[in-house]
């Protein structure tokens, strides 16, 4: 069973929060897994691998990663906001760079 | 310079080259020509603004401290201090050679932040690696602290706790579609026939009257049940009352700053004069009524700018020839207080500085609005009331105007009706031809008619339409001006189409997002498909409509708006905030990427279930697999039948998914108790929602672009030219099925030369509204042009192209938009 009530709140509150932690060496933004909401560039988004119940668990930009067994270190990475528009591989972030 | 003085050749050179903002540029006087250059472009380009735009700070601060010292008050009055200390404190600022004053901001080149909307933009605000004003540390401290005391308490944070879990989570990714159901992002129907008449003290007049007698009611002898009410109503005209005070001491702060400008530091006497007239005016308008053109312009900016400072109103609904007209026919016609030249300098301007507007949106809306801040589209003509033409000299002047500035917002809308006037078609036609890609045509008597069958506004009332926002519209009248975006429920309709074939699975995302329907690998009748189908978009139309129609059913209590409820007759005379669903209603479902959907199940139908050439299963593992590997198979689906080319097979299809969906709609009800019509339209979305859509049956890949408009056929796919375009699309019912529809046309320029190109045009929109087709809109510009301009943006600064319910200019956009519009083929008219 997927506890949304507690998703819905790890969205909003993990958001509120997130700016407090460093970006991680090996962290869900650098994880070709990782499907970041569109809404905005704040960082919130979804693993596209790993479940809480049947929806997908959620995950920021600067989720520590390191132990994470199916990090997929991602190919590319697109910071450049005056050409690039929302894509699995865009990452505005200010914490990370172009790859 | 006059025209008349340009070489001959010269002209002949830039019609040529499509190069028409030269020829502009010689035309317009030299204010005129300041003003458009000295603007900063707040337009986002790809996602980002553009180098030099900055957040504006002072709103920030000083709505956030005024909020917190006043936490003993109700939102409502909370709100309208906090508003009133933004307009009595923030830094105010009279550009040279300005006739019109007021922006949301303290500097031209800054754009609004309201950190009190919701927590995800002011984290996308301070995550942004470009807008954060200098030095950037401090800036990023004082950020923080702000984003810190709002994100628990931002609006959108408590409307997320309201809705359902599972929605908000959906909702989030950003995958289906939009609807922030805040009114803190909701753009407004202005009501001008009732703020124009009496000005802010005659609402403050009225406002006073009604508290008065409301306190009788309360204070004496034993109040009667139903006017307990009034105590909540005494609070939401006191939060008028304090909105409306503010802004006329806001206004009067750029009358003395004017003032100030002209008595100290200008010597030039023409300027200084100008300058004590604009002190003159700021401190007569808002407070009074206007008398004068001048007047009237700077009331009208005032209030749109002062709506803007209480929300993110994205669009700008109004009638500016309508609307001004008696003013300037005082001025030009009966007093001769202005010249031609001098209204074409306050219209112009008028323009450019709705042109300047900008604020600090999230992601989702930076990206499917690049080129402008919102869709700032402005109607022209239709009827009056008595249905009558409504042509006037103004609108021919803000055709001509248009011209001049080729600003990319606002564009404009053109109510076309059989009367209108041949020399004001002219000028419409000259807009086009000059390649401003507006105004879009929109076919009156059939939108009349549109928004007396779905919403039941009075005929009279109906034939006050404006746009609402790019495509719907909505009557300005006391019970039909819309205070809230309820287009906000906006679907993307072919993740439809794959969650038929995946069950409800989203392939891109990786994750169960719609209901189960079966596994479309088993299906065998193309009956099982649609109905898989018709599922799915029913949970999509349920899914944001819940969303929006939730938040308006709150957003009185949850997101009041004081200053816009003073200028609304209704919230007035109610004693109710604007938000209060107690207006005749007009909502609509946005449909993003909605004609993917009869192209791909017509192709279905086709191949794999009338000539069996393909299973179900192979059709699914060709999607899974992106096509790769397929492309055999994908052609096949590509060169199915598709819509724009008069084909009954594939016409059939969508018919029937327009009309299934239009009585689906029909039955669902906002909170004014009105059905929600669809409305197909892309702005930019169909670009970026190319990376969310999946592969679909009609052969498109992840990652292509989607189609561009809300009836239009897909890029390069109309092959038969645009007769058989037209006879397509008049098969939907443009009453019955569709709030409205949008179709783009790309013409050729060099048909459309001289008075033939005219009649070539004109006989195009003859049969373009004999057909019935409520919405068509043209880009007339070579590839050519395009192409150079992508080598050489510095040489083609006011370019404009139409996108899809909205004009930018071409150098603003990023290069897979850019590359979008030379795709489009270009049509042969007549000839
Ligand atoms: S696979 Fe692991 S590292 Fe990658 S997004 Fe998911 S949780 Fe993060």
């Amino acid at each position: 069973m997927t506890d949304w009530n507690k998703m819905r709140d790890s969205l909003i509150f993990g958001t509120i929060n997130k700016s407090k932690k460093e970006m991680p060496r090996v962290s869900c933004g650098k994880c070709e897994n990782f499907r970041q909401n569109s809404v905005s560039a704040a960082g919130d988004g979804l693993c596209s691998v790993q479940k809480e119940g049947e929806a997908n668990m959620v995950v920021f930009d600067n989720t520590d990663a390191g132990e994470c067994p199916h990090f997929a270190e991602i190919t590319r990475i697109r910071t450049n906001t005056s050409e690039f528009m929302w894509d699995v591989h865009f990452r505005p972030q200010r914490q990370l760079n172009e790859k | 310079m006059p025209v008349s003085e340009l070489k001959t050749r010269e002209i002949e050179e830039m019609e040529k080259t499509g190069q028409w903002w030269w020829l502009a540029e010689k035309q317009r006087s030299e204010r005129l020509n300041y003003l458009r250059k000295a603007v900063w472009v707040k337009g986002a380009r790809g996602s980002g603004y553009l180098p030099g735009i900055k957040l504006d700070l002072q709103r920030a601060l000083w709505y956030t401290k005024t909020w917190r010292e006043n936490d003993s008050d109700t939102p409502t009055i909370r709100r309208a201090k906090a508003l009133a200390s933004v307009w009595d404190n923030i830094e105010i600022f009279i550009l040279d050679h300005s006739q019109i004053a007021g922006y949301v901001g303290s500097r031209p080149h800054t754009v609004s932040w309201n950190p009190e909307i919701i927590y995800l933009m002011n984290e996308d605000a301070y995550n942004d690696r470009t807008v954060i004003p200098e030095p950037e540390k401090e800036s990023l401290k004082v950020m923080r602290e702000i984003c810190d005391y709002w994100n628990p308490r931002t609006i959108g944070t408590k409307g997320m706790q309201m809705l359902s879990p599972e929605d908000v989570v959906k909702a989030l990714t950003g995958f289906i579609g939009w609807g922030l159901p805040l009114s803190s992002v909701g753009y407004s129907t202005k009501q001008f026939d009732f703020f124009m008449k009496l000005g802010f003290n005659g609402i403050l007049k009225i406002i006073d009257q009604k508290m008065n007698e409301a306190r009788e009611k309360l204070y004496q002898g034993v109040p009667r049940p139903e006017d307990y009410d009034y105590f909540d109503k005494l609070e939401v005209w006191e939060a008028m009352k304090i909105t409306l005070e503010a802004a006329i001491r806001w206004a009067r702060r750029y009358s003395r700053l004017a003032r100030i400008i002209a008595e100290n530091f200008e010597t030039d006497p023409k300027r200084k004069k100008e300058l004590l007239r604009m002190a003159e005016t700021c401190w007569k308008v808002p407070a009074e009524p206007p008398d004068h053109l001048w007047e009237s312009l700077q009331f009208d900016h005032f209030v749109q700018i002062l709506a803007r400072y209480e929300a993110l109103e994205g669009a700008w609904p109004a009638r500016p020839d309508y609307w001004h007209w008696p003013y300037y026919n005082r001025d030009v016609n009966e007093e001769k207080n202005l010249s031609r030249e001098e209204v074409i300098d306050l219209v112009g301007e008028f323009m450019i500085r709705a042109y300047e507007v900008g604020f600090f949106w999230l992601l989702l809306a930076r990206d499917t609005l690049q080129g402008i801040t919102g869709t700032w589209v402005w109607t022209l003509v239709g009827v009056n009331e008595d249905g009558t033409d409504a042509c006037n000299d103004l609108t021919d002047i803000f055709l001509e105007t248009a011209r001049l500035v080729r600003v990319s917002n606002p564009t404009f809308g053109f109510r076309y009706h059989p009367n209108a006037r041949i020399q004001t078609l002219k000028q419409v036609f000259e807009c086009i031809r000059q390649g401003l890609g507006y105004p879009a045509m929109r076919n009156d008597p059939v939108l009349v008619a549109n928004a007396m069958h779905w919403h039941s506004h009075p005929l009279k009332e109906a034939r006050r339409w404006v746009h609402q926002a790019c495509m719907s519209p909505c009557p300005d009248t006391k019970m039909g001006s819309q205070p809230f975006r309820m287009a906000h429920a906006t679907v993307i309709a072919a993740k439809a189409i794959e969650y038929a074939v995946f069950d409800g699975w989203d392939p891109v995302l990786r994750m169960q997002m719609g209901p189960h329907t079966g596994d479309a690998s088993q299906f065998e009748s193309f009956e099982e498909l649609y109905n898989a189908w018709y599922e799915q978009i029913k949970w999509l139309i349920n899914f944001w409509t819940r969303i929006v129609g939730s938040g308006r059913a709150k957003a009185e209590k949850l997101d009041p708006r004081p200053f816009l409820s003073a200028i609304y007759e209704r919230s007035v005379d109610l004693g109710v905030d604007a938000a209060n669903p107690s207006e005749r209603g007009n909502s609509w479902v946005t449909f993003f990427a909605w004609m993917e959907t009869g192209d791909s199940l017509a192709a279905v139908k086709k191949l794999v279930f009338d000539e069996k050439k393909y299973t179900m299963a192979q059709l699914l593992e060709a999607m899974q697999n992106n096509w790769e590997g397929y492309e055999e198979m994908r052609m096949e689906f590509v060169q199915a039948p598709k819509w724009g080319n008069d084909d009954d097979y594939v016409d059939r299809v969508h018919i029937r998914c327009h009309e299934d969906v239009a009585r689906y709609c029909w039955e669902i009800r906002d909170p004014m108790g009105n059905p929600w019509p669809p409305l197909p339209e892309n702005i930019a979305a169909y670009v970026t929602n190319g990376s969310k859509v999946g592969a679909l049956p009609n052969g498109r890949k992840l990652g292509d672009t989607l189609y561009d408009g809300g009836c239009s056929p897909g890029a390069g796919l109309d092959k038969k030219g645009p007769t058989a375009v037209l006879r397509s699309v008049a098969k939907i019912d443009h009453i019955g099925s569709v709030r409205a529809t949008l179709l783009n046309q790309r013409l050729s320029p060099i048909q459309l030369t001289g008075e033939k190109g005219f009649q070539f045009w004109l006989n195009y929109i003859k049969t373009w509204a004999d057909l019935g087709i409520d919405h068509v809109q043209f880009n007339v510009v070579d590839n050519e042009v395009l192409k150079a301009a992508q080598q050489e943006p510095e040489k083609y600064p006011e370019l404009i192209v139409r996108i899809a319910g909205y004009s930018a200019h071409f150098v603003d956009l990023n290069k897979k938009t850019q590359d979008t519009i030379i795709a489009r083929n270009v049509q042969q008219i007549g000839g």
